[in-house]
Formats: C-alpha cells, structure tokens, sequence
C-alpha cells in the first residue's frame, strides 16, 4: 500500500480531512488533509464574532498551501531540529497569531494536525514547541503506523511554488 | 458556495474570510514578483527601500505578511518594482476552476490506479501536472514582452510567445 493510499484510507474511515477552498475559482494545487479534530475545530460554526473572524482568516491563510501559485518562505517553517521534518503553518496575519503543526506525506501533501495559539507557545527555544513536535509525531505514528512523513527540509522537494528564502533575508 | 447576489445578508465569517484571501492573493503575487526580479535583475529589499525613500526595516515588516498592507502599501512597492496590478473584475463563480482545472489522476494516484472525484472524499492528490512552473514562466514572457515595448500584451501573445520558444 503506498502512502496516498494510507491517505485515502485515514479519508475513508474520517480520521482525516481535505481542504477544498470556499471560493468556487480557486484552483487545487497543493493537498492540505487536517485530522478530524483539527478540522472540526477550525470548520465548525462559531458562536461569537471574535472567533468567527479568528477561524475565518485562519483558513484563508491554510488556503495559501492549496491554491496559491507561490508561496513566501515565512508561511511554512521547518522546526528545529529540522531533521525531524515537523513544520508549522503561520498564520501571522492577526492577533491572536496561530500555528498549525504537521508534517509532508509526499511532495505537495500536507497532513495537519493540530494548532496553538503562537502565545500558549513561550519564546523560540521553549519546551513547549518540542511538545508540538511530539504531539504531531504521535499522531503521526496513529495514522500511518507504516509510513514515515518527508524529513528533509529542503522546501522544493516538499512543494511547488517555494519563493527562495535567499531573496527576502 | 452559493452566489452572493442571491443572498439576502452575506455572514461576517464569508466576509472576514474573502477579506484576508484577498490580502494574502496580493501579498504572494507581490512576493513572487520581487523574488523574479532579485533572481533576474538582483533587485533587494535595499534597493526597494531606497527608491521609496523608506527605513530598509520597513520593507521587511511588509515582506513579513499582508496584515499591515493598505492600498498606498501595495501601490508603492509595485511602482518600486515598476510593475502594476491587472484590473479585471470576474465573477467569483466565472472561472469555477475546482470542477474543470481539477486533475482527474494524479501522478501519484494514476500509479497506484485510485482515481479522484471532486467530492470530499477525494482520497489524495500528489505532483500535480499544473504546478506553478508554466505560471512562472507565463509571467517571465509576459514581462519580457512588455519590456521588448509591448504595451498590451496579451494571454494569447504569451502563449504564441511559448510555441515559438518550443517550435524554434
């Protein structure tokens, strides 16, 4: 069984779930499949405006990976230790900032598993971001105990439409 | 998504949501311009800041995301980057790409033969046939034709453009 069909599999029996943008002309470039709690979270009606507005920019930004032709080095960041291949989504664009953590199946296959609020995540080199790490490896290893995620960090065998980082240093 | 005009009251999470997709749309056209032009005519952030008479720190808080973009932002840094936006209206519903650009197989899936429908359960999707090479490229020439005096270049004129390049 190869990893797509793992995907397909984890789709079927609802543990994971695609991204398909709102917008009827956005085009599908890149796959974007969150667990279901994640997605939940993030599509499930909200009560008050602030989360409404929260969660709506929030996938705006997680669109970016699906339909946007390019895509600027600071959305996607690999976390140290880098050779553990465990990214993060930043959804810089409001306050409060969010990251979503995941890793690549393949190239232009993101599996994202769950988020935190940039604040619940202390300075740069806190504990708590090797926790995310773990969190996401775990539930890797839950949906795909067979398969390993990409491990480079290399961002053009990742995905297509990577701006090279050198431009905007 | 159903059509705005026949709705009566169109809910603030659409309307938050098309607000940031609109400011990330421009903000990543805009990246991917300049990281054209640094790769083709060494242009820096330096160099940018320096045109618009603005502290180089600035630029980089621009590049950094779209949130603190206004209008005078994303005109300033086109004009440094002598470049414009297309003004073209369409209908959110005119080029409904997800039901005609979708790939029918992937690379990846029409070798291990699972076929993808546009539906929810879309089982995966891997290298897909329209990256964002052809993109690229289509801009490149349409730069390049602009900067041979072509004031209107067209869709068509690009694609001309590629035959030539590939039929010699």
């Amino acid at each position: 069984m190869s990893i797509e069909q793992a995907i397909s599999s984890r789709v079927n029996d609802g543990s994971l779930k695609l991204v398909i943008p709102m917008a009827p002309s956005d085009r599908l470039l890149r796959s974007l499949y969150l667990t279901r709690e994640l997605y939940d979270e993030v599509y499930e009606e909200k009560e008050s405006l602030i989360e409404q507005k929260m969660f709506s920019i929030l996938i705006a930004d997680l669109e970016v990976i699906v339909n946007s032709d390019t895509i600027d080095p600071q959305y996607f960041r690999c976390l140290e230790p880098r050779k553990a291949g465990i990214w993060e989504i930043r959804s810089t664009r409001q306050e409060p900032q969010i990251r979503i953590f995941g890793a690549f199946a393949a190239k232009n296959i993101f599996i994202a598993t769950h988020y935190k609020l940039r604040d619940e995540l202390g300075r740069k080199h806190s504990g708590q971001w090797e926790l995310e790490i773990k969190h996401t490896q775990r539930t890797w290893s839950e949906l795909f105990p067979a398969y390993t995620h990409k491990k480079t960090s290399d961002r053009n065998q990742l995905y297509t439409g990577a701006l090279d980082e050198e431009y905007f240093r | 998504m159903k059509s705005t005009l026949d709705r009566n009251k169109i809910p603030a999470k659409d309307i938050f949501y098309f607000r940031q997709r609109l400011k990330n749309k421009i903000f990543q056209s805009a990246l991917a311009y300049f990281a054209d032009l640094a790769k083709e005519r060494n242009l820096t952030k330096k160099e940018i800041a320096k045109s618009l008479s603005k502290d180089p720190a600035q630029i980089t808080r621009w590049f950094a995301g779209p949130n603190n973009w206004t209008l005078d932002t994303i005109s300033d840094l086109l004009l440094a980057m002598d470049a414009e936006l297309k003004y073209e209206i369409v209908s959110l519903h005119e080029n409904s790409q997800q039901t005609t650009q979708f790939p029918a197989i992937s690379e990846n899936s029409a070798k291990s033969g699972i076929a993808l429908t546009k539906t929810n359960t879309i089982p995966t999707i891997g290298n897909f046939p329209n990256d964002n090479k052809g993109t690229k490229n289509a801009v490149a020439m349409k730069r390049s034709l602009y900067m041979q005096g072509s004031r209107q270049v067209s869709d068509a004129q690009v694609a001309k453009q590629a035959i030539y390049r590939k039929t010699g």
